[in-house]
């Protein structure tokens, strides 16, 4: 018995995992196929509705080039909600690593022939539209999507996790990486989601959530410049994910 | 209560298995990586008594982070209470005296002038022995917050216990914890050299103190200097706003309330969860967010640990465990903000006029 909820889901510049992520759905997989129709998914079904309209529609990866800017504008024209799952798509991810390269650069050291390339920098999927809401992740969190297809069948505002990744670090349990053994941990600019997967097994989190709102990245910056990390590795952790964002802009600090 | 009891070590292991056939037992256990973490012992040698402080405090058995609270039945329209899980039946060993002031600060807030069911179930149904601080730990300053370092409260912990070396004098502080002393086979009656030990610890214990702070008239230092530089300076130069802070601190009592439906759209679930006045959206209101800045919300738990709770709730939100200055990535003191005002006044640099 379907709703009738009009599902499409897009994928640019990306890995795919956070639209099979999407299918595997953990426990949700069958709840999910028989609440809403997916009306276009190119990993799921050839063809289907390029066009919409879209009760919802799901944006996997950054934004790399034109005709992805283009077509992204042209459903959030079709859409009654609009949200980037994953954080290529959220704050750039992976493929924004590029964007601290210049443009020719990172693409000499990947293709031989770069004439077939017409590759930008990498953008976030609101750097072009405006978004209902971000299903942050690497891949998509579980019970963020659950929110959100829940949201849309209840017709609510969805309510994201928005705090840190020490919150689920604590509730863990586990020893701070970063105050009791000097790790450059990212988790107090890090949305949570994870379950404080890497700290709460000794490792420091990189941040491949993304940032977290409104977080003090200076502040972490400067903290690991006194441990002793240099400008370089600093550089290089706030730029790993989420490179674009304006949360981490301030820990980007040039080496 | 007067009546105490000696116990040597050995019986004390003996009596802790006693206790296990009967109640679930819990105490500090040392975990793989070094965490001490409060959870259920096996054996009473799993019992890591020489501790200082853990992460997180026996709070989260009295509040636990997450609690169901109640179920709607969307078709047949019935309401149904989940019952705390787990409640009865449950000894926690070891609680540190400021982690049982801090119990008895969450009394005040959860079964002052409105009773929340949850949390009385879990606070009557779960007893407490508190075991005393022979010595100071780093951070702490609980002297100086009349919570330590060994107990300081009239009632409602169940057992008080002092390690005296080679045994433990264990005294009573209410009827059920006579029950559970009475189950220990090898006891003797403390004798009143044992208590003259015991004051001689505690007389050491107070004395090896590093960290202090003077109490007396510092809420009305805070509200008469809100905007005092300290605050803005710490929020731009190290407050993360990860929210370390209130998730270690034993006295933090907000949460959240969150409505979970099925996708078929048949059963909703409500919970609560810990949330933390340190998060931006704790604030936010129709029509905006009245802690929108880092400086706020920064002020908000400084000042209500030192100077509003007073107001609220007769004592301190701060028992001077430490936990906020040990776990926090940047090392933020909240003692040394509250000293820096004192001493800016001292030096007629901060305010001492009405507040309006």
């Amino acid at each position: 018995m379907g709703t009738g909820k009009r599902i499409g889901i897009f994928k640019y510049s990306s890995c795919a995992g956070c639209q099979f992520q999407l299918f595997y759905f953990q426990h949700y997989v069958l709840e999910t196929i028989q609440a809403v129709d997916i009306v276009y998914c190119k990993m799921l079904q050839s063809g289907g509705e390029e066009d919409g309209p879209f009760d919802l529609a799901l944006i996997e990866g950054a934004i790399t080039e034109q005709w992805q800017a283009d077509q992204l504008k042209r459903i959030r024209e079709r859409s009654e909600l609009l949200a980037p799952i994953g954080s290529c798509a959220v704050c750039g991810g992976v493929p924004a690593i590029k964007n601290t390269a210049h443009e020719l650069d990172a693409q000499r050291r990947v293709y031989e022939d770069i004439s077939v390339v017409h590759s930008l920098k990498a953008h976030p999927v609101d750097h072009y539209v405006r978004v209902d809401g971000y299903v942050r992740g690497c891949p998509p969190g579980v019970r963020d999507l659950a929110e959100l297809v829940k949201s849309l069948l209840l017709n609510k505002t969805p309510r994201f996790l928005d705090y840190s990744v020490c919150v689920e670090c604590k509730l863990e349990e586990a020893i701070c990486v970063l105050v009791a053994y000097q790790e450059p941990c990212m988790g107090p600019v890090t949305n949570a989601g994870c379950g404080a997967l890497c700290p709460s097994r000794g490792r420091a989190c990189y941040g491949c959530w993304g940032p977290m709102k409104d977080a003090n990245a200076k502040a972490l910056a400067d903290r690991f410049e006194r441990m002793g990390l240099g400008r370089e590795e600093i550089y290089r952790r706030f730029t790993e994910f989420g490179e674009p964002t304006v949360e981490w802009k301030p820990g980007q600090v040039k080496p | 209560m007067s009546t105490g009891y000696i116990l040597a070590n050995d019986a004390f292991r003996d009596w802790l298995n006693i206790l296990r056939n009967e109640f679930t037992v819990i105490g500090p256990v040392l975990k793989k990586r070094g965490p001490i973490v409060f959870e259920e012992i096996q054996d009473a040698g799993d019992l890591h008594l020489d501790y200082c402080s853990t992460m997180l405090g026996p709070r989260k058995f009295i509040y636990p982070p997450t609690q169901r609270l109640f179920r709607i039945d969307n078709q047949n329209h019935r309401v149904t209470t989940i019952e705390p899980a787990d409640a009865g039946n449950a000894v926690i060993f070891a609680v540190r005296p400021c982690d049982m002031q801090a119990i008895s600060v969450l009394d005040r807030t959860f079964l002052g002038d409105i009773e929340d069911f949850y949390y009385r179930k879990l606070r009557e149904e779960t007893l407490t022995v508190v075991l005393n601080c022979n010595r100071a730990c780093d951070a702490g300053f609980c002297e100086s917050m009349g919570a330590g370092p060994f107990l300081r409260l009239e009632d409602g912990y169940d057992l008080e216990m002092t390690s005296m070396g080679e045994n433990y004098l264990i005294e009573i502080g209410s009827r059920r914890g006579e029950g559970l002393i009475e189950k220990a086979v090898h006891r003797k009656e403390a004798a009143s050299g044992d208590y003259e030990t015991k004051d001689d610890l505690q007389r050491k214990a107070i004395a090896s103190f590093t960290k202090h702070l003077e109490t007396a008239g510092l809420p009305e230092l805070l509200m008469r200097n809100l905007d005092h530089p300290v605050y803005r300076e710490t929020a731009e130069a190290r407050c993360l706003g990860c929210t370390n802070c209130t998730m270690v601190c034993p006295t933090c009592y907000c949460y959240d309330i969150e409505d979970d439906m099925s996708f078929d759209l048949t059963v909703t679930e409500r919970r609560r969860h810990w949330d933390s006045c340190q998060e931006l959206h704790f604030a936010r209101v129709h029509g905006g967010n009245f802690r929108s800045s880092r400086e706020a919300r920064l002020r908000q738990f400084v000042t209500h640990k030192l100077a509003t709770w007073v107001e609220q709730y007769g004592c301190f939100g701060c028992v001077g465990c430490g936990r906020c200055m040990t776990w926090c990535p940047t090392g933020i003191d909240l003692t040394e903000m509250a000293k820096r005002i004192q001493q800016d006044f001292e030096t007629g640099r901060a305010r001492w006029w009405a507040y309006s």
